[in-house]
């Protein structure tokens, strides 16, 4: 191809930025797509020399590198994928093809083709699927896990107590492996809401419906489902509402959802012998605050502003639970109008706080 | 024959209480039990003729694989056979470190087939087949 009768016209109409460049890397020609992408103009880019482009953002010592090989020994080089910071433009992932480019009447006269390909916007999408497809696989590891374990209770209980029945009547440990079995199923159901509500929540389709709900309804249903468990733990608790806290308007399950989900890790983290406190009482504003207060083994302070976050939980090292249930229920929280605050003391244990508004009228997204 | 014993490590309450009681109902009268990785490896060193560990693997403190790692190191108890009973996807590579591996949720008959193998025939019980 000669240089001379290479067709300026025709460069224009590609969408890849190109240049060509003289032997000693100055700008001959650049097409619209540059000017675009990199916004510049001709007289900042033509006969400047590559490096010195807006202001030296082209001296790379990558490209630098491949363009004095190529002036030497190389003919071209392709695919090259070079990461720069742009003072203007910001950060770039730049795929770049070169060639060297021979004017076959005037052997003596080369020129340097460069085709560059912005691929920025293509590799933030590569790295958002990739960590998407991995933290979806996190999650399948997780779910495995925390469903497996449960379902092991449920299945051994069931077949120790087929297998007893018969022969010895009701052993002695069948009203605990019935109490196992009722728990497990209540953590299965936890874990199957939590999963199923995450996609809902993350795009916003999540509604809340708003009813006037008294206060001590929502504990004594809290109480009735998680007292035999403390119970089988020999963990001490204390269910209370202020006297005259009345009602607020919230949508019933999805707090008694959020209040469970405080409940059960206060539990889970709470050794035998300890005690767990659950607290509504009305707030100066008008509002209710409920308290899940443990004497478990308490968070981190470093890790305290990452409690709310998706798969916290996972991230540690002692497990236990999806690590989306924290996650779910500040989102429920924050649908309410209200806020999911936490203070904790390592070794001391922790308090969760769910703070509701007085009155909050229009059903919200999550 | 001296009475063999039986340790269970596993995190989960309700699948170590069960565990033993099947175990237990089975004639096999020395269960242990253990919450971590770390309180198992100190009962074990304890325990008079252990035959076999039923050990999982995701647990707090220290887990089952570190158990593994740790209780090879320590001659006294590097021979005792180990079952793991897990909810991992699959299986731990490194074979020689444990004898079986049982997924949860498990076989209760291939699990007492297991304990049978190692610690041989219980007490003869109701329950016994």
């Amino acid at each position: 191809m000669r240089v001379t009768t290479f067709s300026k016209r025709s460069c224009k109409l590609s969408v890849r930025a190109l240049l060509l460049l003289t032997p000693d890397l100055k700008v001959n020609f650049a097409n619209e797509a540059f000017y675009r992408i990199f916004q510049t103009t001709p007289s900042e880019t033509l006969n400047h020399r590559l490096f010195t482009i807006g202001r030296g953002q082209w001296n790379s010592e990558q490209l630098r590198q491949v363009l004095e090989r190529l002036e030497r020994e190389q003919v071209e080089f392709r695919d090259l994928e070079v990461f720069q910071k742009f003072q203007d433009i910001g950060e770039k992932t730049m795929i770049i093809n070169a060639r060297r480019l021979r004017d076959e009447f005037n052997p003596s006269s080369e020129m340097i083709l460069m085709a560059i390909e912005d691929a920025t916007a293509r590799r933030i999408l590569e790295r958002e699927r990739d960590e998407a497809l991995h933290s979806r696989e996190e999650l399948i590891g997780i779910v495995s896990h925390e469903i497996r374990n449960p379902l092991t209770t449920i299945i051994t209980s069931l077949d120790i107590i087929r297998m007893t029945l018969p022969k010895v009547g009701v052993h002695a440990g069948t009203p605990k492996m019935l109490d196992n079995i009722s728990t497990s199923a209540h953590r299965m159901e936890r874990i199957t809401t939590d999963l199923l509500d995450m996609p809902r929540i993350d795009s916003g389709q999540l509604t809340i419906r708003l009813e006037d709900t008294p206060l001590a309804e929502l504990l004594e249903e809290v109480t009735r489902l998680y007292e035999p468990e403390a119970q089988t733990l020999g963990i001490r608790t204390s269910w209370s509402t202020a006297v005259g806290v009345g009602s607020i308007s919230c949508d019933r399950d999805r707090i008694i959802q959020v209040l469970s989900n405080l409940v059960s890790n206060a539990l889970e983290f709470t050794q035998s012998g300890g005690q767990v406190q659950v607290r509504a009482e009305r707030i100066a504003s008008g509002g209710i605050r409920f308290s899940v207060s443990d004497t478990g083994r308490g968070i981190p302070a470093n890790e305290l502003p990452r409690v709310f976050q998706r798969f916290w939980q996972a991230k540690h090292k002692q497990y236990v639970g999806t690590g989306l249930g924290l996650y779910i229920s500040n989102r429920l929280g924050t649908a309410h109008g209200g806020t999911l605050q936490v203070s904790s003391q390592e070794g001391k244990g922790s308090t969760f706080s769910l703070t509701l508004p007085a009155a909050h009228s229009a059903v919200r997204a999550a | 024959m001296p009475c063999q014993s039986i340790l269970i490590v596993e995190d989960e309450a309700s699948i170590r209480e069960n565990l033993k009681t099947l175990l237990e109902l089975a004639g096999y009268d020395s269960v242990f039990t253990a919450n971590d990785g770390q309180a198992g490896l100190e009962i074990l060193k304890t325990l008079p003729h252990p035959c076999l560990v039923l050990l999982d693997l995701l647990m707090p403190i220290m887990n089952g694989m570190e158990f593994l790692e740790a209780k090879r190191h320590e001659d006294a108890i590097a021979a005792i056979p180990v079952c793991i009973v897990s909810g991992v996807a699959q299986q731990p590579a490194s074979k020689n470190l444990y004898e079986h591996f049982l997924k949860k949720p498990i076989d209760l008959n291939t699990l007492l087939s297991f304990v049978r193998m190692h610690c041989g025939a219980p007490r003869p019980t109701e329950l016994a087949p």
